[in-house]
């Protein structure tokens, strides 16, 4: 049996008979890692003893007769935004090299509360700014399906786990588009919950208003089994919301009869790869035969969403970082005049070029006479966006488009051409921009690379996301969604 | 330089008009750069800053487009959607370890930070 090759639920089911301990299946995937990460580069750290002594302690509550709980003894992976109390979160920036998270965030107290395993951290583009993890400042994580390509982004070291069955479920987070761009690019699924779902508490903030986490795995099963560990209110959130979570467990059925489905046409024009098109439509077939409803709908303000979303999320950013001074933890320059100095070389030392230029277009996007040109018209048409998909949600269920435009680039690609990397992400960044979720699920390859369809559902309907898409995947050969490595 | 070209044509020509006060051809200058990098407290190369202006004009450039859009009578909201401020009892909670939180101060003695003398 190839342990590694097995999702979180079948793991779940094998540690619950007692067929195989906590800490095998541990000892199984550190060792996957070890075997594959050379090549891949997916792990900025991983949690080898932490891991071992979590795996244990699970093994002895399982032998003193006690039932694991939601996550069962299955490992995971988080992105290294997110705080794991004794564990690096770089952030994948140089200005938080030897940090040390001393608390957990929100939802690492809940994966550990249901029995989860964390495995490591996972690499990522520098403060999330980015679509091909290219923007690390560590290293450079590539596409499972072809080590010349880019994994995506910025939870490319995520969705590169995953797909690699390094783990069978991580975490990633999400400002517009990077836990679905990377799932889309790596052949796994990737769920963007709404926005007030998941608590960011311990999460470094990147653009508050837009910022969720997102969960990664290799099938729909797993991806609501997460989803559901870490979904809820949460009192050092108040964006959380009082809703109770779904038992999304009802909703993965093949039966989708009733269901409509908004085909909209701004999401196929032009710039859509015609091979990732098929694809997509092929998808959209396999949903109608499922017996869901297909009409076509339209979003004439999605045109909008980047330019939108780049002043917004620059904007909130520039603030956001403004936190990282050298002062009381982070990278601190060492020779400096004055205080004024510190924070001036620190920051220069310790950000990278992307980063820096955000803070500079969000710094510039908030100043004195710009405000209102810029920010403020961004919130502005924000709303008009919001209001065009709720439009949109009172005649359907679900709106179905690809995840991005093409499948993934080349590495070096588009380091250099600052608009085509931000138009890998001009179908999840409408979505973020009005605060609904999203799911990208593999629909098929092109030469050789996966191709991700997205779900685009109204407020806190998860269930239905999970329901349309463990719909779809019936008809999809997971098996070939296994790169080989 | 085509684009700050377009920009600046873009300025003469609607000059004194409405667009204008909302925004449009607001080309980037290296002063705007040194600017914001002086409120963001970044310091950056000649080099660096005439990169950053072709890069804000760039993405400024296509952000001009939102300016298509009448947004007169929009109200602003600034979550995705409308969030009522929650408020929770303020009780005494368990805080962070002061060991812990203390290890990633790049300089400290005791209980203190260390920072370059303010006064």
């Amino acid at each position: 049996m190839e342990l590694h090759k097995l999702k979180a639920h079948e793991l779940k089911v094998l540690i619950e008979k007692k067929q195989i301990k906590v800490e095998e299946v541990t000892e199984g995937f550190l060792d996957r890692i070890k075997n594959t990460d050379h090549n891949l580069g997916a792990f900025l750290y991983t949690a080898e003893e932490e891991a071992l002594a979590s795996a244990k302690r699970l093994d002895e509550k399982i032998a003193k007769g006690e039932e694991l709980k939601g996550l069962g003894g299955v490992p995971i992976g988080l992105k290294d935004n997110i705080s794991v109390s004794g564990m690096i979160n770089t952030c994948g920036s140089k200005i938080l090299q030897g940090y040390k998270a001393p608390f957990n965030a929100h939802v690492v107290d809940r994966l550990l509360e249901t029995d989860a395993v964390i495995l490591g951290k996972t690499n990522m583009d520098e403060f999330a700014m980015g679509s091909s993890n290219e923007n690390s400042a560590y290293k450079i994580t590539r596409n499972p399906w072809n080590l010349d390509r880019v994994p995506g982004g910025s939870s490319g070291g995520s969705a590169a786990a995953v797909a690699a069955c390094q783990v069978p479920i991580a975490l990633g987070t999400e400002t517009g588009g990077s836990v679905r761009q990377p799932a889309s690019f790596c052949g796994v699924v990737g769920l963007k919950p709404t926005y007030g779902r998941v608590s960011r508490y311990g999460v470094v903030a990147f653009g508050s208003t837009f910022d969720q986490v997102g969960t990664i795995a290799r099938d729909v099963k797993d991806c609501a089994l997460i989803t559901e560990s870490i979904a809820g209110l949460d009192n050092k959130d108040f964006t959380t919301v009082h809703i109770d979570v779904q038992d999304y467990k009802k909703s993965l059925v093949k039966d989708i009869r009733g269901k409509k489905i908004g085909i909209p046409k701004e999401f196929f024009g032009e710039g859509l790869n015609d091979d990732v098109r098929k694809c997509v439509e092929d998808g959209i077939k396999v949903l109608k035969e499922n017996g869901a409803e297909i009409k076509p709908c339209s979003l004439p303000l999605v045109d909008y969403s980047l330019a939108a979303y780049y002043i917004l999320s620059s904007a909130e950013a520039s603030s956001n970082l403004g936190r990282f001074d050298g002062i009381r933890y982070g990278h601190r320059a060492e020779k400096f005049e004055d205080s004024i100095d510190l924070f001036y070389k620190s920051r220069t030392e310790g950000f990278g070029r992307e980063v820096k230029r955000r803070i500079i277009l969000g710094t510039y996007a908030l100043s004195s006479g710009y405000c209102d040109a810029y920010y403020k018209k961004a919130l502005k048409v924000r709303k008009l966006i919001s209001e065009d998909f709720q439009r949109v949600f009172k005649e359907f269920d679900a709106i179905i488009s690809p995840t991005s435009p093409t499948t993934a680039f080349k590495i070096g690609e588009r380091t250099n051409d600052l608009l085509a990397m931000y138009l890998s992400d001009i179908y999840t960044v409408p979505i973020s921009l009005a605060g609904i979720p999203a799911i990208s699920i593999p629909c098929g390859k092109v030469e050789g690379l996966p191709v991700g369809l997205q779900i685009i559902g109204n407020y806190f309907e998860e269930d239905v996301l999970f329901n349309l898409a463990y719909s779809l995947e019936q008809e999809i050969n997971l098996e070939s969604m296994l790169p080989r490595l | 330089m085509k684009f700050f070209e377009k920009k600046f044509l873009n300025t003469e020509r609607t000059e004194d008009t409405e667009d204008a006060e909302r925004g449009k051809s607001m080309a980037v200058s290296i002063k705007d750069v040194e600017n914001a990098a002086k409120l963001a407290r970044l310091s950056f190369s000649e080099d660096e800053k005439e990169a950053l202006v072709d890069d804000l004009n760039t993405i400024l450039g296509f952000v001009d487009k939102l300016n298509e859009l009448d947004t007169d009578d929009v109200d602003i909201v600034v979550n995705p959607y409308y969030i009522e401020n929650k408020f929770r009892e303020d009780e005494v909670e368990q805080s962070m370890e002061l060991r812990d939180v203390l290890r990633n101060a790049p300089d400290c003695v005791h209980e203190y930070i260390l920072v370059p003398k303010v006064i």
